[in-house]
């Protein structure tokens, strides 16, 4: 008993001890601004992943040719002064004289030409290659202009360099190890990566010798992974944060009650959608099949109810800042299981239909929640599914297995970002005859979606990319759903003008203090 | 004794082998590793590519035996996703866990011991019944949930605790190992040691607490056995004090299944509490695991399966050296 007595005091003087040391502890943080975007980086190697996650983070240390302001459509030069289409297939990037990477290498042509060609270096691991494979190669015109000659023309690719081919020194890529690439970054963006703690924090410093005087406000910052919804709240309420993404609808009004914390909702990217297994034989090929399925989707209810109204209704597969969005478009098929069990009757499933529903799991805003009540939704109307709510990697297997012989049908939800404006790369992933995440296949879409690829007028794109979009209604492709606002939290003294993509720059960021 | 210890050392060096085997064979099993690397639409080319460049173009049983040849060096190869040897990154995150592990297990012990001594010395009373209450609630309870409010609580409402992570920012800068408590006893950084031992806290009460429910029911079946040994009684009528009786006499000879206990307990820990990680942002070899599971990380998870089994039997083992002498009558030959 007298050494449980003992024990006590001892433990109780140590805390004594030690709580105001922490407390001092704490204000050094408050020289660092410290966001948490959940997840953390995989790499630092800025050709080798692809998550947006790591796409944002790495724009913090390497620069990309070229930039989209929010809500922009086009991206503007960023590291490159200016771009000139030379012709269809020829681009000319001028870079901006005198600038360097952090080891004292020039940001110019050859750097240029090094950096949108590693990523096809045999034996390199990484998935930006297909985001550039149109390039067939890069001239050095001069020092300071690169000349990028394309295979067919792609009017994309000005967007898509906005987040790929990020700018790095050739001297010192050429010669260091690929474990040395992963964690030993040189660029010549507006930061430099200070320390990386694995699983802790990436620290970053303001690069003084960046281009951009305009976009120092934050000079020490660090990046945390706090995957956990419940502690980033706590952190943001604590003061220990001070900018948080994916802040969950429930914990709105403890922000608002609080003196450190405040938020921000802005409509996002992201559009939620059913898909069909269209290729494999089955009831879901009948159109009547699909429009019953469309019909028997209560989309306002899932938005006021399922999401707490953090979201809208969409119409279209492509959001307000990407080329082709139209803000007239339609959507015919209201909610209505009457007319749903009548088509799914003159289709002959008058007695109902059983099918395979695949969805992840915990990789979207309340994908659970949603799926669940489609469930719901579907049973209504006679068709009954097999739910299978399934972890995303599993998600991905069971969906890339749907070209394998003998392959069941299904039924898909899945939510497709488009954070980078590439229309054709949207449309083509989710609708094309081989696109990534498209169960669906229509000659007639896949011969448009060729022409836009290769089309360079604006408008022409436009008309295209509508009557892409008019043609997945009509066909009823996918049912599209709802489209995601982003809320982030964020500190009382922060002033950031949140992104519609979600992006987190640290440069769009200023304090108060 | 020392042939004894032999004997162990071999038989775990099997186990090791067994597991580390088996492990490759599992993984292998889900399906193609290359698929798995590569996005849908790569052409043939890129999968032959990436074959020959991690060597999946060997057959299988030629994979296997460079795999467990190069085991035996540690090296499992580089992790697909960082690009960094996996042996490395797994060892990265190990001191993490193992100050977690270690805070978790005092904290259980301080708990455990005292609540289960008195709980058997007072059998029966509103005390011996509030402590199996507890026991029952500190099993019952999840982790996620009490973490969570044990954040709201102390680190929000009171604001004593952080919330999340090893280390404050200012701190990171000073320590240089990642044994930050560890090095702030022996360097005499008691700023250090506070602020880690701080962040450590109530993570370590989230999984301690659970732990010591097991415990402090062993401790009191334990003691209630022992205490009506006639040598206790012997000891009573001796003329020694309570204390020596039950503190040296009794508790010494009723730690033994505690030890054996503690031990699997110990290795639990030192596995990983991925829920605790997760909830508290805690660095560790638990929630690097999952994360490589999740990303089908091969080498990452087969250096973090290796590890945690080499843990877990080196902690068994040495429960058992431990057992001889505590017990004088367990002889080994």
């Amino acid at each position: 008993m007298q050494l449980f007595k003992y024990s006590l005091v001892l433990s109780f003087t140590v805390f004594l001890l030690a709580a105001p040391k922490y407390v001092a502890a704490l204000q050094v943080t408050k020289g660092a601004l410290t966001i948490s975007l959940g997840s953390e980086v995989v790499t630092m190697d800025p050709h080798a992943a692809s998550s947006a996650l790591t796409t944002t983070i790495h724009r913090y240390v390497f620069d990309t040719l070229t930039h989209r302001p929010k809500g922009a459509t086009k991206a503007i030069p960023w590291a490159a002064k200016k771009f000139i289409q030379v012709d269809p297939k020829t681009i000319d990037f001028y870079m901006r004289k005198g600038v360097q990477f952090t080891n004292g290498e020039d940001v110019d042509a050859k750097s240029v030409q090094f950096s949108l060609l590693r990523p096809r270096i045999p034996g390199y691991k990484n998935v930006q290659k297909k985001r550039l494979r149109s390039i067939d190669r890069i001239e050095i015109k001069s020092k300071w202009v690169a000349r990028v000659i394309l295979k067919k023309p792609d009017p994309g690719i000005i967007n898509r360099m906005s987040d790929w081919g990020n700018l790095v020194p050739p001297v010192y890529y050429s010669k260091i190890s690929a474990a040395d690439a992963a964690t030993k970054p040189v660029g010549s963006g507006p930061y430099t990566m200070v320390r990386w703690d694995k699983g802790s924090q990436i620290v970053f410093r303001a690069n003084s010798k960046h281009w951009n005087n305009n976009i120092k406000a934050i000079k020490n910052a660090r990046v945390i992974p706090i995957k956990e919804s419940g502690t980033k709240v706590a952190a943001l309420l604590k003061g220990e944060v001070q900018l948080i993404n994916q802040l969950p609808s429930q914990h709105l009004a403890k922000v608002k009650k609080s003196s450190k914390a405040k938020y921000k909702i802005v409509q996002g990217t992201r559009i939620f959608h059913l898909g069909f297994s269209h290729q494999i034989e089955s009831p879901l090929q009948n159109l009547k099949v699909r429009q019953a399925i469309a019909h028997a989707i209560d989309r306002e209810t899932i938005v006021r109810s399922v999401v707490d109204g953090h979201g809208n209704v969409a119409n279209q597969a492509l959001h307000e800042w990407t080329e082709g969005h139209d803000s007239n478009a339609k959507w015919p098929y209201s909610f209505n299981i009457s007319r749903a069990k009548k088509l799914l009757s003159e289709a002959g499933y008058s007695n109902g239909l059983v099918i395979d529903f695949i969805a992840p799991a915990g990789r979207y805003t309340k994908d659970k929640e949603v799926t669940q009540a489609i469930v719901g939704m579907l049973a209504k109307a006679n068709v009954k599914v097999n739910f299978k709510p399934l972890a995303w990697k599993r998600f991905v297997q069971v969906f890339r297995a749907r070209k394998k012989p003998g392959a069941s049908p299904f039924l898909y939800y899945i939510g497709y970002g488009n954070g980078g404006g590439d229309s054709d790369g949207a449309l083509g992933s989710i609708t094309s005859c081989k696109g990534s995440w498209s169960g669906y296949c229509n000659p007639k879409i896949d011969g448009m979606l060729q022409k836009a690829l290769t089309n360079l007028n604006m408008n022409e794109r436009q008309s295209i990319f509508r009557k892409v979009v008019k043609e997945m209604t009509r066909d009823v492709s996918h049912v599209i759903i709802w489209q995601t606002e982003f809320i982030f939290g964020m500190g009382k003294n922060i002033n950031w003008d949140a992104r519609n993509d979600g992006r987190v720059y640290l440069w769009d960021i200023s304090s108060n203090k | 004794m020392i042939y004894y210890l032999l004997m162990r050392l071999l038989q775990a060096g099997f186990v090791l082998i067994g597991i580390t085997a088996v492990c490759f064979i599992v993984l292998h099993l889900t399906g193609d590793p290359a698929a798995l690397l590569l996005p849908e639409n790569a052409t043939e080319e890129d999968y032959d590519n990436i074959r020959k460049t991690m060597g999946f173009d060997r057959p299988l049983y030629i994979q296997f035996f460079d795999y467990m040849k190069n085991a035996f060096s540690m090296d499992f190869g580089h992790s697909f996703q960082q690009n960094q040897p996996a042996f490395k990154i797994v060892m990265e995150r190990l001191p993490a866990t193992i100050e977690l592990a270690i805070v978790a297990f005092v904290i259980a012990l301080l708990i455990a011991i005292p609540v289960g001594m008195i709980s058997a010395l007072r059998r029966g009373s509103k005390i011996d019944i509030a402590s199996t209450f507890s026991a029952l609630l500190g099993q019952s309870m999840p982790n996620f949930w009490l973490g969570l409010i044990l954040i709201f609580f102390f680190s929000l409402y009171l604001d004593l605790f952080p919330t999340s992570g090893r280390i404050s920012f200012g701190m990171s800068n000073e320590a240089e190992t990642k044994f930050f408590m560890l090095e702030g006893i022996f360097t005499f950084n008691f700023s250090l040691f506070s602020d880690a031992f701080l962040h450590a806290l109530l993570p370590s009460i989230t999984v301690g607490l659970y732990s010591s429910a097991k415990l402090t029911r062993l401790v009191r079946s334990s003691m209630l056995e022992v205490l009506s040994e006639d040598y206790v009684r012997t000891a009573r009528a001796k003329g020694l004090s309570n204390f020596t009786v039950i503190g040296y006499h009794a508790f010494k000879n009723a730690s033994i299944p505690l030890v054996t206990l503690g031990g699997i307990e110990l290795g639990l820990l030192l596995g990983g509490t991925v829920v605790t990680e997760t909830v508290f942002a805690w660095p560790g070899v638990g929630l690097l695991t999952v994360q490589a599971l999740q990303n089908d990380d091969f080498p990452v998870i087969q250096a973090s399966v290796f590890l945690l089994a080499f843990i877990f039997v080196f902690v068994n083992l040495a429960v058992d050296i431990l057992y001889a002498f505590l017990d004088p009558r367990i002889r080994y030959s």
